[in-house]
């Protein structure tokens, strides 16, 4: 039944259709039927009043939304500038201890007792220590921070490049190639690549030449880079907490390092949409593991 | 050998300590120039320009070479490098900026205002000196620069 309903009069003016229709009942050739009428016009107006609150929370939420991408943009320049003043000013005095500790050892070395000139290679090298982890540091708040898309990357150029980078120790490590190719960023994977490595390289136990093999696995459109080591293995308790930032399972003087190496490939892995993970007993070396998005071969 | 005062080397950095491992540096590189010292943005401009204690151009010549810090108080090493190009008297004056900044904005904005060379200190003394060592060859001796215009 089409029908239309004369009283209460639409608040809204009548369309070209409405008023044909409404000529029509008043000409009395149709039967209205005024109880559905009322009740469909009802329905009607119930219906806009709640698009209107809708319509008003969406718009409460859309502000909300740009009030917080603002926040965020703001957060982001302020976590530059303090990259960016870590990295200068905080490496400006770093520089003078170093500088002015070589100056002393180079003008002043033979009027200094042995232990001044053992305290004074301390302090150098206690300086250079600390430039090493504000590099580090400063790796790990860039590591993640591509904000470019993703692209397809083969595995295998990424870790050739590495090896080639490190020359010296690229005798221990073994490829199993094709390694595959995944959805990530090739700096990115090369950073997660290095610090893989390094870590598979440092925490060997005295005497024990480092053996390293990187193997892939894909399956289910994922796939898992493991990077073995016959290193000294880690305790399954301690898991999870050495992929936190600063986080040493070792003092300095037994395995070098700033605690940040494996932070820098959790965040990496993360930024890509990855996971990571190991897997190790407390002997037997371990087995680093990220996994990424597959893509398609080329 | 042209007339030492001629040769010149101005240095502007605000960080004391750094200033002395610079000189520290010229002096093991073995670079013989008379090298002055300032330390920020507007004892730079001042000296340049020849203003105050700076008109003593016997003890106070005009540089042959300016190695500038862009992070200075009063005004930056930028200011100073806008005010040299926009000098007529000094604006072929060869700027070589020496910072700690690697910032790629820094060094695109340093060689948008006309640096002519842009180095990042090193934290590692050995390198400092050995990049000392390299721009004095480069630019004191292989370099041709424009004659220093005296007032």
């Amino acid at each position: 039944v089409y029908s239309y309903r004369v009283d209460p009069a639409p608040q809204r003016p009548l369309t070209e259709s409405e008023e044909g229709l409404l000529r029509l009942g008043v000409g009395g050739q149709t039967l209205i039927v005024e109880a559905e009428l009322a009740r469909k016009s009802l329905a009607l107006d119930e219906a806009l009043g709640e698009l209107k609150v809708r319509n008003q929370m969406l718009e409460r939420a859309q502000k909300e939304n740009a009030v917080l991408a603002e926040a965020l943009t703001q957060t982001r320049a302020e976590l530059d500038t303090f990259v960016y003043s870590v990295s200068h000013d905080l490496r400006t005095p770093l520089r003078a201890m170093q500088g002015l500790g070589f100056a002393l050892e180079e003008d002043f070395s033979n009027q200094l007792a042995p232990q001044a000139r053992d305290y004074l290679r301390r302090i150098v090298a206690a300086a250079k220590r600390l430039d090493v982890l504000i590099l580090d540091l400063l790796a790990y708040s860039r590591i993640g921070r591509n904000r470019d898309a993703r692209r397809e990357v083969d595995l295998d150029e990424i870790w050739r490049a590495v090896l080639d980078s490190l020359c010296e120790g690229s005798s221990v490590v073994s490829l199993r190639e094709p390694l595959g190719r995944v959805w990530g960023h090739p700096f990115t994977l090369q950073q997660v690549a290095t610090n893989l490595l390094a870590n598979a390289v440092t925490f060997v136990a005295e005497g024990v030449e480092p053996r390293i093999e990187v193997t892939s696995r894909a399956s289910e459109g994922r796939v898992r880079v493991c990077v073995s080591d016959n290193g000294i293995g880690i305790d399954p308790a301690h898991h999870t907490r050495i992929f936190g930032i600063f986080e040493r399972l070792h003092g300095v003087e037994q395995y070098p390092g700033t605690g940040i190496g494996l932070a820098i490939v959790k965040k990496g892995v993360e930024g890509m949409r990855g996971t990571v993970g190991v897997e190790s007993q407390r002997e037997g070396g371990s087995c680093f593991w990220f996994e990424l998005e597959q893509a398609q071969a080329s | 050998m042209s007339d030492p005062p001629e040769q010149t080397l101005l240095v502007a950095d605000d960080e004391a300590d750094d200033r002395f491992l610079i000189e520290r540096a010229l002096r093991k590189a073995q670079i013989a120039n008379p090298v002055r010292m300032v330390s920020d943005g507007e004892e730079a401009i001042a000296y340049l320009a020849g203003e105050g204690k700076f008109a003593d151009r016997t003890a106070y010549p005009p540089p042959m070479l300016l190695l500038l810090d862009l992070k200075m108080p009063r005004r930056s090493g930028l200011e100073v490098l806008a005010w040299i190009r926009g000098s007529s008297k000094h604006q072929s004056l060869p700027v070589v900026i020496l910072t700690s900044s690697p910032e790629n904005a820094d060094v695109k904005r340093a060689y948008e205002a006309g640096a002519n060379s842009y180095l990042v200190k090193p934290v590692a003394f050995e390198g400092l000196h050995r990049m000392i060592e390299t721009l004095g060859l480069y630019w004191l001796v292989m370099s041709r620069l424009p004659k220093v215009v005296e007032e």
